[in-house]
């Protein structure tokens, strides 16, 4: 679904680091970074708020417990309660205390996300690599496959794919990254492709390394640092395809929360409760856009180019 | 430029084979089969009957004999028989599908127009209000999930404010075609989806815009006492409009795939909402025709990119 736009800004981010001039302590691309980094606010605030999602995540049965609200404890004389201050965030369709179930949906949502990029970029990046050093057949037989995974429209693919294996979050996790490789692997492809034509791989060659060290101890340090900046749009892409499939019905299962299953009896809610239906999608939106924004900046901030 | 678009129909077959072949292998290796699906929400089904079952619809074949079995009633259009409302698949999806072409197709005109509108004016007056607030809106615009989108224009404009109605392709009730009707209904479904594709493209725009600037042309244009605005309209419009159109294929998949969840937050009739019925209730024939209806308007959707690129820019050689 939401793929910001990626710009292959990181092709000149490859130059021998440590370069030394003028014998003082040279910069290396990472230095540059970190003092780009300093400068960009928003994606400082970007990471902030991110790790307090995360921090609360992590802590969320500590913090409903100090607040005495506990997460799946069905009261159903406590229905639709508007926010106040017993429950900050008012309580749900079961008298379940909303606040609580962001928290523990935050859990979900989060390592969903993460997991499934960790595993659409472990696929990308391995096919990417491999079809760029193997060429010819392997080459032919990688683009195929991505060319023809992307005619089926994302969101129908995991749809499917949901339905015919109903999973826990770890499984949903697992397709959602199968299913989203594939622009990662035509990114790491594409920079996988100029390095092979460097001449250290050709001097690699020479001295006799097989392709399979070629592959781990050349090309897969040089196209880490794109991989890493595109984990923050794909964490952020598997948050958003998690919270459709959650909303639709066919991803994180009740009794367990996940901010899109929150979401899921919304048209219930309109006139009763609407604050059920503002605060998780606000709360998907924020973190979403955190993550874009922090994918975003560490791009900028891995570019040469921008060095000043 | 006819060989050209004839050849890519044809190097298109094996990549919907392709599609198909994954969609089957996906579908058909899953645990568990449609028979023991409905077996089990009937309860009272005995053994024998699900093995009758199971060889009635060919489930019993070998797996490779079962899709040469699908693709050769594919040639005679016949997609099978829905499980659940036992119709002819591909009549079933013939009669939705204008539903989500004319949500689609709205949204990627509306999206379109808006998007390069605004991308357009924001590059032109670079660190301008209208500039900070497009570079806020692309990336908000990918954030924001959708469907959320949706409920929260119902909420807001259906249910408080009561402008536009809440779903549907048209008023309950009517049964003459009513064009405004229609429209009223198609503009909230399109606009929600068209978000997407609206902050893809003002980004673009806004960059694509920013380099033409730049460009001799339009220095010597300004030098020669041309007015601004015909600067704008004949010159920067109309080159930073070129690549738009290569990013409109590729908003396709995104399009149709955003409109399964649309068409369901809308109670919009269209193969969307048709695809999360048979989702949830396995109804594989209806899948796997989806699948492939999805992936040829897909193919077909970029190959029409492609060649309207090379009418558009004359630079461009298709070969």
């Amino acid at each position: 679904m939401a793929i910001v736009a990626r710009q292959p800004a990181l092709q000149h981010a490859l130059v021998p680091q440590g370069e030394v001039s003028s014998g003082r302590h040279a910069r290396t691309l990472v230095d540059n970074a970190v003092r780009m980094l300093r400068k960009d606010r928003l994606t400082i605030l970007a990471a902030g708020l991110l790790l307090v999602f995360a921090v609360c995540a992590a802590l969320a049965s500590v913090i409903t417990q100090t607040l005495g609200l506990p997460a799946n404890n069905v009261d159903l004389s406590q229905r639709f309660l508007p926010p106040s201050a017993a429950h900050p965030l008012g309580t749900d369709d079961f008298g379940r205390d909303q606040l609580a179930r962001l928290l523990f949906g935050a859990r979900v949502s989060l390592s969903v996300g993460f997991l499934a990029a960790a595993i659409n970029l472990t696929v990308g990046a391995g096919l990417g690599m491999i079809a760029a050093l193997y060429g010819g057949r392997v080459d032919d037989l990688i683009s195929w496959l991505v060319n023809t995974v992307r005619t089926i429209p994302g969101l129908f693919l995991v749809l499917i794919v949901a339905s015919m294996f109903r999973v826990g979050p770890e499984g949903l996790a697992v397709i959602i990254g199968l299913t989203s490789w594939m622009s990662g692997a035509r990114l790491v492809r594409g920079q996988a492709l100029q390095i092979r034509e460097l001449e250290y791989i050709g001097a690699a060659r020479c001295v006799g390394a097989t392709n399979l060290r070629i592959l781990l101890k050349h090309l897969f340090p040089n196209v880490l640092p794109i991989t890493i900046v595109l984990l923050g749009i794909d964490v952020g892409d598997a948050i958003l395809r998690e919270s459709a499939l959650s909303y639709l019905g066919l991803g994180i299962q009740p009794p367990d929360a996940s901010w899109g299953n929150m979401l899921n009896n919304a048209q219930s809610f309109f006139s009763r409760a609407p604050w059920l239906v503002y605060v998780p999608g606000a709360v998907i939106a924020t973190t979403v856009w955190c993550l874009f924004t922090l994918g975003d900046g560490l791009r900028d901030a891995f570019d040469p180019r921008n060095v000043r | 430029m006819t060989a050209y678009g004839l050849r890519r129909l044809v190097q298109a077959i094996p990549t919907l084979l392709g599609a198909t072949i994954l969609g089957f292998a996906l579908i058909h290796l899953a645990p568990g089969d449609p028979i023991q699906f409905y077996a089990a929400q009937s309860g009272s089904m005995t053994n024998d009957d699900i093995e009758r079952l199971r060889h009635q619809y060919g489930l019993d074949q070998p797996l490779v004999f079962q899709y040469v079995n699908w693709l050769a009633q594919l040639v005679r259009l016949d997609l099978g028989v829905s499980f659940g409302s036992h119709q002819p698949v591909f009549q079933t999806i013939i009669s939705r599908i204008p539903a989500t072409l004319t949500l689609t197709m709205t949204a990627l005109a509306m999206g379109t127009l808006l998007g390069v509108t605004i991308g357009v004016m924001a590059g032109l007056k670079r660190g301008g209000v209208l500039d900070s607030a497009t570079r806020l809106i692309a990336v908000i615009g990918h954030a924001i999930p959708t469907f959320w989108f949706g409920l929260v224009f119902i909420l807001v404009f259906a249910v408080n404010w009561r402008i536009f109605p809440s779903g549907n392709i048209a008023s309950l009730g009517t049964t003459d075609f009513d064009l405004g009707d229609r429209l009223w209904h198609l503009l909230p479904p399109a606009l929600v989806l068209s978000l997407n594709h609206i902050a893809t493209l003002s980004r673009f725009a806004r960059t694509q815009t920013l380099e033409v600037i730049g460009q001799d042309y339009i220095r010597t244009a300004r030098a020669k006492g041309v007015a601004e605005r015909m600067i704008t309209l004949r010159h920067v419009l109309r080159n930073s409009l070129i690549p738009v159109v290569t990013i409109l294929g590729g908003s396709l998949p995104g399009l149709f795939g955003g409109s399964v969840v649309i068409e369901s937050v809308f109670s919009w009739p269209g193969i969307g909402r048709m695809a999360v019925d048979a989702a949830f209730s396995r109804d594989y024939p209806i899948l796997m025709g989806l699948l492939l209806m999805l992936a040829m308007l897909v193919t077909l959707g970029n190959l029409l990119t492609d060649l309207a690129y090379g009418v558009i820019d004359p630079r461009i050689k298709l070969s």
